[in-house]
């Protein structure tokens, strides 16, 4: 592909995206102190309640002066201030290098985005790339300095193999510990499906995000004559004859597919959006994404 | 059932397969040229034929369309690959829309089978399969076209023949292929230019080789013809036969009337005479018309021409051109006068005004050029002026016939002295007379020289016939020799005779000892029958003399025959007085070249018991009059009291004239357009050379056989023909300046042709025929009806398997 060398992020466009951060709709306690208030009570400079000491707490934290006062032992408790585990599941498979700029480069530049702002906030960012098993993964990088990282990871990415979400996904939740915000970015085009795998991660109350990427040939199929549909992926062959009725079926299940993957990610609380390899992916982000919540 | 609904596609595909077979295997042969025998064992199996309706590569081409169609199907099959990222969607598209299954069978597969269908429909349609021996369908037409002069009138654009032509057309494109048509073609004679068939092409052609003649009009020919061939088969047992009064138990079982119903369409502008009641007699039209069924003929009259405002027709003609010549009384024993030649001219007005004409008349010579052909040198040119009276024209009613009078003149011119040895040809036209119809604007005529009659006498000393011959008016007729009886073995008269140097030659009471000695000219026997016969020996005293056919030509004016007496005749009997050594050829066989057939004897004058006194026998091209009885005996005895009698003279001036071929010159020669004119130069003449009328000058060299004369049949352009005779030692291209030019002409002098205003209807005898509708051009379109068929289930393949619109 031709669009694989191209800069994934531009300076002026990273200059955007440092006023951003990521939010999530649920609190996770990190392993290290981040930069983000925890809904859990623990060890920061910002004071948040009291409680009885019981025994084996930490005597560190008693406070002296409310003993002094009332002869009773109460325990400060501060506000825990943690890191935020931000996962980025991207699909390399082969439908992913479809259309023009390719799925996966759409893909790249959205990981890419968003993995700076998480960067940018001292997020935990761990970027695993699937198609029908986890291929390849980016441990867990914090910090400004490991954009670089970051991007040269994302770059390096080829597509191969076929997809299977629901494997890939299980792996996912098995191996990984922390809770956090999962990106799924993939053009969802599975045949197993997706709602097993969308439901492993529910299980795992992830505050998930569900990007499905789509070639604008794929929204709207410009193509003539008798064919053979070839499946790049499995090799699976359709033949048609294009006509108008075929056409007009083909939108209607696309937009009910949608509309079916929708439907099962509201139920579960999953943001999902759609969007298509000719939205500018700045507009996704900096819009799109606003709208949905996941950054600010 | 359920094998059935899987094959059924394959099963179909086969029959159509099969169904094409026999199609292909007579296309093949057709285009093979091997049909013949096919067509032939069709023919005895189901009376069916076929024929290629299109050209051989066209039939070419279908055959291989059904091909090209399976190919192009499983082409279709083979389907371009595209890779996309996933087939899942459009699998779950497929499988939508094979709910409507239907709809993807006929897609895939019927559409392909009547494809097939179409083109094998296709096939069979252009093999032009017939029916035959079922003639109770069919129709048949008869197109009865008018090409005479006035044919020629640009009435209608671009004139009436070719619109006559272009409706005769449509009717045959409008006919079935089972109908069978003719093309008879008439101005004044008729003939059948095709005969019945059911080949349009064939009748297309005939009728666009129709070609415009100068002719005048008569219809009797054709309507006779087309009434003759309509109903080929006639029988005089017939139930119309059957009398009416038979008793019932003589009563014979006769056939129906057979014929053919008729359509005749007559394209005409209905200007011919009316048709006379003999004419009528012979045609059951009058019957036919009221009755079809009868198997007559089904009249339809279309006009050709356009009546704008009847009784105005824009033309002035010529409709008579005549001479008198008049012999002035000379002086006393000074021999003949000058001849006073007096030239008629009759003009006929057609418009409803009244016309000033400028009639001008020339007077040529005719003699030889420079270059010794024959011309002529204007010597009198005349001229009067006139206004002819306008046209008298009442429309027919139920109660009145209609009356239709041009306005007419006569206009004559003396012409001044002439030559009588010279011909002159007259020239008649009228100056700018700015009408439509040119040819009647002018006429010419040649008013010829006398052709004296070339005589030998053979026979001993005859004063009757001496006075005869030395008369004055005799000598203007002939010229005579004599040659005594012995001179008749000699080589100078057998040269002469066989040469066929005379007209007539007269035999008194002498005979040329063998039938090879007679000579090639009429002859005249005396008291002697022609050599094949033996003068009887037993005689006929004084008998009663009686004409026997007064109408016979050589019996012109004879009234008194009456009072001829005479002495005694021999008795002649055609068979009994035949010379014994012919009388054994009468009974050889049939067939054989020396059979002998005994000549028809006519009998001028007879006894009171039927005994031939006078009679004619023909022999070859000539005929041998016989006279039994002497005028003069061997002694110089007058025997009859005929020479006497006033009847005697005008007997011989009628020998002359009949049997000497003498022509006076009284008038002119002049014959219709495609009429035989017989030209008769001096006897002994070898061929004439006729030059035409100008500018083509057609020359027609006429060879002379047995008769002193010959016959010019190519007589149809209007216009002055001119001819020179040329005698046995001339060279072809001899010029004498002094050498004779005579001419004829071609006139149309035809007062119906000069009408040319078409007429709204025609009448046949009591029958009047309106003028039919146009006829509006149909073609044929089933084939037009087929293509576009076939096109569109092609368009509709094509669109259907393309995207129409997303």
């Amino acid at each position: 592909m031709t669009d694989t060398q191209a800069p994934l992020l531009d300076p002026q466009f990273l200059g955007k995206l440092e006023q951003l951060e990521l939010v999530s709709r649920k609190i996770f306690r990190g392993l290290m102190k981040g930069e983000r208030r925890s809904k859990k009570k623990g060890q920061s400079v910002e004071f948040a309640d009291y409680k009885n000491y019981v025994k084996g707490d930490d005597l560190r934290f008693l406070d002296w002066n409310l003993y002094a006062r009332l002869d009773r032992l109460f325990i400060r408790l501060f506000q825990e201030e943690e890191d935020l585990h931000f996962y980025v599941l991207l699909d390399n498979s082969l439908s992913m290098d479809f259309g023009n700029p390719t799925k996966l480069h759409y893909a790249r530049q959205v990981a890419a985005a968003l993995s700076f702002i998480g960067l940018c906030n001292m997020d935990r960012v761990v970027i695993e790339v699937f198609n029908d098993r986890i291929t390849q993964s980016l441990p867990a990088v914090r910090g400004r300095k490991s954009l670089w990282r970051v991007l040269d990871f994302l770059q390096k990415l080829e597509s191969a193999g076929p997809s299977n979400l629901r494997e890939s996904l299980k792996t996912f939740t098995m191996k990984s510990s922390g809770k956090g915000i999962v990106i799924l970015l993939s053009d969802m085009m599975d045949k197993e499906g997706y709602e097993d795998a969308l439901r492993y991660l529910v299980a795992r109350q992830y505050d998930i995000y569900v990007i499905q990427i789509l070639s604008q040939e794929e929204l709207d199929p410009e193509i003539l004559g008798d064919l053979k549909l070839v499946d790049i992926e499995d090799e699976d062959e359709a033949e048609i004859t294009v006509s108008g009725p075929l056409i007009k079926r083909y939108k209607q299940n696309l937009a009910a597919f949608q509309g079916a993957l929708q439907e099962f990610c509201n139920r579960r609380g999953i943001t999902y959006l759609m969007t298509s390899n000719k939205t500018p992916f700045e507009k996704l982000v900096m819009s799109y994404l606003r709208q949905r919540g996941l950054v600010r | 059932m359920k094998w059935f609904k899987r094959n059924w596609f394959l099963l179909a595909l086969i029959a159509l397969a099969l169904g094409a077979i026999p199609g292909v295997i007579l296309v093949i042969l057709r285009l093979c040229d091997a049909d013949k025998d096919i067509n032939k064992w069709m023919l005895d199996a189901w009376n069916i034929t076929y024929d290629l309706r299109v050209p051989p590569w066209i039939a070419l081409i279908l055959l291989l369309l059904p091909i090209v169609l399976i190919i192009l199907y499983f082409l279709k099959l083979k389907r371009k690959p595209i890779q996309v990222p996933s087939t899942f969607l459009w699998k779950k598209s497929i499988e939508d829309l094979h709910v409507n299954s239907l709809f993807q069978w006929l897609r895939n597969n019927v559409l392909l089978l009547l494809q097939i269908l179409v083109l094998l429909f296709l096939i069979y349609s252009v093999l032009g399969l017939r029916f035959h021996g079922s003639t109770g369908t069919s129709r048949h037409y008869i197109l009865l076209i008018d090409n005479s002069a006035s044919m020629a009138a640009k009435d209608v654009a671009p004139n009436r023949l070719d619109w006559a032509k272009a409706e005769a057309i449509k009717e045959i494109d409008a006919a079935s292929d089972t109908d069978y048509g003719m093309v008879i073609v008439f101005n004044s004679k008729a003939s059948t230019l095709q005969t019945y068939t059911n080949d349009k092409e064939k009748l297309r052609e005939a009728v666009r080789g129709i070609a415009q003649t100068q002719r005048p009009t008569r219809i009797e020919e054709a309507l006779a013809l087309a009434e003759s061939l309509a109903n080929p088969v006639r029988s005089t047992e017939d139930a119309g036969s059957q009398p009416d009064d038979v008793p019932e138990d003589q009563k014979r079982t006769m056939v129906q009337a057979r014929g053919i119903s008729t359509i005749v369409h007559v394209y005409s502008d209905g200007r011919f005479a009316k048709l006379s009641e003999t004419a009528l007699a012979r045609l059951s039209l009058r019957m036919a018309a009221d009755d079809p069924s009868l198997g007559g003929l089904n009249l339809r009259y279309h006009m050709a021409g356009k009546s704008s405002e009847p009784g105005n027709t824009n033309n002035v003609g010529i409709i008579g051109l005549n001479v008198l010549r008049q012999q002035l009384p000379g002086k006393k024993g000074a021999g003949p006068g000058p001849s006073k030649v007096l030239a008629f001219v009759r003009i006929a007005n057609y418009r409803s005004a009244k016309a000033a004409v400028q009639l001008r008349l020339d007077v040529h010579e005719l003699l030889l050029d420079k270059d010794g052909k024959p011309a002529n040198r204007l010597t009198h040119p005349l001229q009067k002026d006139r206004v002819i009276p306008e046209r008298k024209y009442v429309e027919e009613t139920d109660a009145d016939a209609e009356k239709d009078e041009p306005g007419e003149v006569s206009i004559h011119f003396e012409l001044p002295p002439l030559d009588p040895g010279r011909p002159i040809e007259l020239h008649a036209y009228l100056d700018k007379p700015n009408d439509d119809f040119p040819l009647d604007d002018r006429a010419w005529l040649v008013v010829g020289t006398t052709r004296k009659a070339k005589v030998l006498i053979a026979g001993k000393p005859n004063r009757i016939l001496d006075a005869c011959f030395e008369q004055e008016a005799t000598k203007r007729l002939a010229v005579a020799e004599r040659i005594g009886p012995d001179e008749l073995k000699g080589e100078s008269y057998r040269k002469k005779a066989r040469n066929g140097e005379y007209d007539l030659v007269i035999f008194d009471r002498c005979a040329p000892d063998d039938e090879a000695d007679l000579p090639l000219a009429n002859t005249f026997f005396i008291d002697r029958p022609p050599p094949s016969w033996k003068r009887g020996t037993v005689m006929l005293k004084q008998p009663l003399v009686m004409p026997s056919k007064q109408q016979h030509p050589l019996m012109r004016h004879l009234t008194t025959i009456w009072d001829v007496r005479t002495h005694e005749a021999f008795v002649f009997d055609v068979k009994k007085n035949l010379d014994p050594k012919f009388a054994r050829e009468l009974d050889l066989p049939d067939g054989d070249p020396n059979k002998r057939v005994l000549p028809t004897l006519t009998r001028l004058i007879e006894t009171s018991n039927q005994m031939p006194l006078l009679f004619t026998l023909p022999r070859g091209p000539h005929t041998d009059l016989v006279m039994t009885f002497p005028l003069i005996t061997d002694e110089g005895d007058v025997v009859s009291n005929w020479p006497l009698e006033t009847s005697f003279p005008l007997f011989f001036r009628n020998i002359l004239y009949i049997l000497g071929n003498v022509d006076d010159a009284k008038s002119a020669i002049s014959t219709g357009p495609g009429e035989p004119i017989v030209l008769r130069p001096d006897a002994g003449f070898s061929y004439v050379q006729v030059t035409g009328p100008p500018p083509d000058k057609k020359i027609t060299k006429l060879e002379r056989r047995d008769r002193n004369e010959v016959l010019f049949a190519d007589t149809e352009e209007l216009g002055p023909y001119r001819y020179r005779v040329a005698s046995p030692g001339d060279k072809d291209d001899d010029q004498q300046p002094d050498r004779l030019v005579r001419g004829f002409a071609v006139n149309l002098l035809d007062a119906n042709e000069s009408n040319i205003e078409p007429r709204e209807s025609i009448r046949i005898g009591n029958v009047r025929i309106d003028k039919g509708e146009e006829k509006y051009q149909t073609r044929e379109i089933w084939k037009w009806i087929l293509l576009l068929a076939l096109v569109l289930l092609m368009t509709e393949w094509f669109i259907y398997h393309r995207r129409i619109a997303v």
